[in-house]
């Protein structure tokens, strides 16, 4: 234990003694010093201590601690390496956080067959490091793939830059291991891809911790391509570079990836990589085609050719490997470089309908100077994903509610635009006012018994993803602060 | 095999004009605790256990209007009693696909494929209905119209009943509506085919074939008489056909480099098959889980299960005809007697602890005697709890209403 019991618990002592008997405890945070970087998952505004952290390494450690919560009537919730952006792992109503971050083993690699074992904890990108040199990789690659954990994006559905070809989380997901929300370890799916009875392992991904605690799973290995051709496009308008992204999907071609970074997003990725871009253009795209060697000039110089129609001042491409990974290097962190633009930002997660993405981003930029804030736009475009970033300073009240409604309507306008308000990020605490908007009461109730069939009680993850989900009583520990940081 | 084995106990049958009325409809049967049986192009019927309960049918068939067609974003919303050779001629007029591969696409409708979640050869390069759907409408066993996912190709909001309603066989809800992403028709296609003798070389073939850069979308191993013919090689135990698709110059590249490693692999003699051959194969092979005789076996594994359940098969009957995606590890066998030892004997005792050795499970397509089959030689070992199958089923059609008696539920 990392320091004294402090007491500002609603839990009982007995349950303590209880999580400490199960896991050990080295494996049980109870010091609010302790709990305090649990508080809040990539989502910052909206904050809330868990009582109690505990860090199980096995399932059958999960199932004892999921029993010895209900036997206490205490809520619980899992969390992997917190990179959520959407407050899925903001644990609302207190309780128990169950982190799952020490179950990070591969278990199994099968290249014959083409799936691989995991616990929840392995890191996104070890999983394809471990497969360096076999020629398959792990396709989906969220831009924290450094960070973030399967687990997590099974919980999330996550996406990435390749998802645009390669499908998301769901589409590599054949089974999982989990334990219900009272207690019992099940499976649901393997290694063949085909499920006897209902596709729960597909119902689980995207449930954002909602239905069960994920405990291993079974992931989809996806063969290496021959060959690749990473292409920079230089636009002096983002109109000319919104065009070419429609024209370049409404042409057929579907890219490995196909990613916008505007101008100003630009500059802040310079600053922190030094990769060369072109500060003076207005926005660049990358467009990465890969597949068989023999096809793939053809392609490249057909998207040339579209790009240099619509305007593109010129079109680069990628002189080797090391030069590509740089240019996605630069790209995944692009969250990371654009601290340096302001103090606080908020970054949003609509998705369009593809060929809409020219107008999008029209509307974005009038909402941002309706609103007096300054946003910054780096889009996974192809699959017409946007992740307008709202930059402001926290300390003024003012900028901070603008901020929320500048963002509010952004959502708004893809919902009028036939889209969604969530493509990779997921629902979590912060966009749950949305839901009522994108679904009918009737969808709504549905999923709720859905949540029921599985998670009976509530007690695992209350009041995240729907509106509903606080039915059971289970208030919020403080009001939300509305703080971004 | 008569058609009429496989009638269900309809006493009339309803064919609303709206996914409204039809949830009206529905909701009527709700009150009078009526048993409701979705009917689309009724062409897998023989898919699931002879129901008992006598109940009206729940037509799709006036609910099959393309809501909306935005080509350039590669999707589209249709009513899912659109039939599916409908569908594929409306998309091939822009140059798109929705490639499943389904058997009998003139009657088969969009609603029933996702129920059954049917899928075929392309299977393994262009993967199955549960990545293609992206929305889904349905009505629940209250007559709640209900809807997830939505028109646009990412999207995370809420949970994701386009998994849930696919291969649910109508039991949690009549599929009113679909959204799905297309993908373009590749400018060419062509085949290799390749007769074997040895199970050891087609095993080592399939192997290669997986890590080939050549990114082949079908491999199919094929047992049985009838194949011959239609690929045109000399008589063998199994033949090997691989489909390629893509731009002329990549499918010309992909079919030089392929007979050459087949050869190395000891498989020499491949032939290329195009235009009508190629297409009168991969129709054959589309159609072969269909097709009518006296039993229809599907194991489901994973690949390195293809060879070991052919074996198995032969052993038992050496007559039957296979048909497998041998990429994934799905074996259909047909046989036109059923074996001694029964559908149990087969599906049970002999395929059984094969496809459980290679983590699968085996069901009956068909069955000319459907009152022979059980939960067990119908759907083979559950791949989730039973508890959870009915938990959910009881949130969703609480009476047990939708499809009584014919799916997984106790």
């Amino acid at each position: 234990m990392h320091g004294q019991t402090d007491v500002d618990f609603d839990i009982p002592i007995e349950l303590i003694h209880e999580l400490q008997q199960i896991i050990g405890s080295d494996g049980v945070l109870t010091a609010h010093s302790d709990r305090m970087v649990f508080e809040c998952d990539g989502f910052t505004i909206e904050k809330n201590c868990p009582d109690v952290v505990v860090f199980p390494t096995s399932s059958e450690q999960i199932a004892d601690v999921i029993k010895a919560c209900n036997r206490h009537k205490i809520p619980f919730l899992p969390r992997g390496a917190g990179t959520s952006l959407a407050g899925g792992t903001l644990p609302v109503g207190g309780g128990v956080m169950l982190v799952l971050t020490r179950m990070k083993e591969i278990e199994e690699i099968s290249l014959r067959d083409r799936y691989a074992v995991v616990q929840p904890g392995v890191v996104n990108i070890r999983l394809t490091q471990a497969l360096k040199g076999t020629g398959y990789h792990y396709a989906p690659d969220p831009s924290s793939q450094g960070a973030c954990t399967i687990g997590g994006n099974v919980a999330t559905n996550s996406g990435g830059p390749h998802t645009l070809k390669y499908g998301v989380t769901v589409n590599h997901v054949l089974g999982v291991e989990a334990v219900s929300s009272d207690g019992e370890i099940f499976r649901l799916g393997g290694p063949n891809a085909d499920p006897s009875g209902l596709d729960l392992a597909g119902v689980m991904v995207g449930s954002e911790g909602t239905l069960a605690v994920v405990t291993r799973v079974w992931v989809r290995l996806t063969r290496n391509p021959e060959g690749v051709r990473t292409l920079l496009g230089v636009f002096d308008s983002v109109d000319d570079a919104t065009n070419a992204i429609s024209a370049i999907i409404g042409a057929g071609i579907i890219p490995a990836a196909l990613e916008m970074v505007d101008h100003d997003i630009m500059v802040a990725l310079e600053e922190a990589f030094q990769f060369g871009f072109p500060l003076d253009a207005e926005a660049i795209l990358i467009i990465e085609v890969d597949g068989i060697e023999a096809g793939l000039n053809a392609q490249r110089d057909q998207i040339i050719e579209i790009c240099q129609k619509i305007g593109a001042r010129e079109v680069r491409q990628a002189e080797n490997e090391k030069h590509r990974q740089q240019l996605w290097k630069a790209r995944k962190q692009a969250f990371g470089a654009i601290g340096r633009l302001a103090s606080s930002l908020v970054t949003q997660d609509g998705v369009v309908p593809r060929t809409q993405i020219p107008q999008m981003y029209k509307t974005i930029m009038e909402i941002g100077k309706k609103y007096d804030i300054q946003i910054v736009n780096v889009f996974h475009a192809g699959d017409g994903n946007i992740h307008p970033v709202m930059l402001f300073d926290e300390r003024d009240p003012s900028q901070t509610e603008r901020v929320l409604k500048a963002g509010g309507e952004i959502l708004q306008a893809c919902l009028d635009a036939g889209g969604s308000v969530t493509g990779e990020h997921g629902i979590g605490v912060e966009k749950v006012k949305f839901m009522k908007q994108m679904f009918s009461e009737d969808d709504l109730d549905v999923m709720s018994a859905l949540r029921s069939a599985f998670n009976p009680n509530n007690r695992l993850s209350p009041d995240k993803m729907l509106p509903t989900a606080g039915a059971c009583g289970h208030e919020r520990k403080a009001p939300s602060k509305m703080v971004a940081m | 095999m008569s058609d009429s084995i496989y009638q269900l106990p309809i006493i009339q049958t309803l064919e609303p004009s709206s996914a409204e009325e039809l949830a009206a409809h529905v909701k009527q049967g709700f009150e009078q605790a009526m048993a409701m049986y979705p009917l689309g192009g009724q062409t897998s019927l023989h898919y699931g256990l002879a129901p008992q309960t006598e109940g009206w049918g729940i037509s799709t068939a006036g609910v099959s209007q393309i809501v909306d067609f935005p080509v350039k974003d590669l999707t589209i919303t249709v009513g899912t009693g659109i039939t599916m050779g409908f569908l594929k001629q409306t998309l091939a007029n822009e140059g798109l696909m929705l490639p499943l591969d389904v058997p009998q696409q003139e009657s088969a409708t969009l609603g029933g494929v996702i129920a059954t979640n049917t899928n075929g050869p392309r299977r393994f390069g262009l993967g199955t209905v549960r990545d293609y759907v992206i929305g889904i409408e349905a009505v629940n066993g209250k007559g709640q119209l209900f809807h997830g996912g939505g028109r646009v190709v990412k999207n995370v909001a809420g949970y994701d009943f386009c998994k849930l309603l696919t291969g649910s066989m109508g039991t949690l809800g009549v599929i009113t509506q679909a959204t799905v992403k297309l993908k373009p028709i590749p400018e060419s296609a062509s085949t290799v085919v390749v007769a074997l003798d040895d199970s050891d070389i087609a095993d080592g073939c399939i192997s290669m074939l997986l890590e080939s850069p050549t990114v082949p979308i079908a491999v199919e191993l094929l047992a049985g008489e009838a194949w011959s013919e239609l690929t045109g090689v000399s008589r063998s135990k199994l033949i090997l056909a691989i489909q390629l698709a893509g731009t002329e110059v990549e499918v010309a590249w992909s079919r030089e480099r392929l007979i050459g490693d087949l050869k190395r692999k000891g498989a020499p003699g491949a032939l290329i098959l195009d235009g009508e051959s190629h297409t009168r194969l991969w129709n054959s092979i589309q159609e072969f889980p269909a097709g009518a005789r006296e039993l229809t076996i599907q194991v489901k594994t994973v690949s390195s299960g293809t060879l070991p359940v052919i074996e198995k098969c032969l052993q038992v009957d050496p007559t039957c005809t296979i048909q497998s995606d041998a990429g994934n590890g799905i074996v259909t066998i047909g046989f036109a007697e059923v074996p001694a030892g029964g559908v149990a004997g087969i599906a049970i005792t002999e395929l059984g602890p094969v496809a459980s050795n290679f983590h699968g499970h085996v069901e009956t397509l068909g069955c000319s005697n459907p009152e022979e089959l059980t939960m067990g030689t119908m759907w083979g070992q559950l791949s989730g709890p039973q508890w959870l199958h009915n938990r959910i089923r009881e949130q969703f059609d609480p009476l047990g209403l939708l499809n009584p008696g014919r799916f997984v539920y106790s």
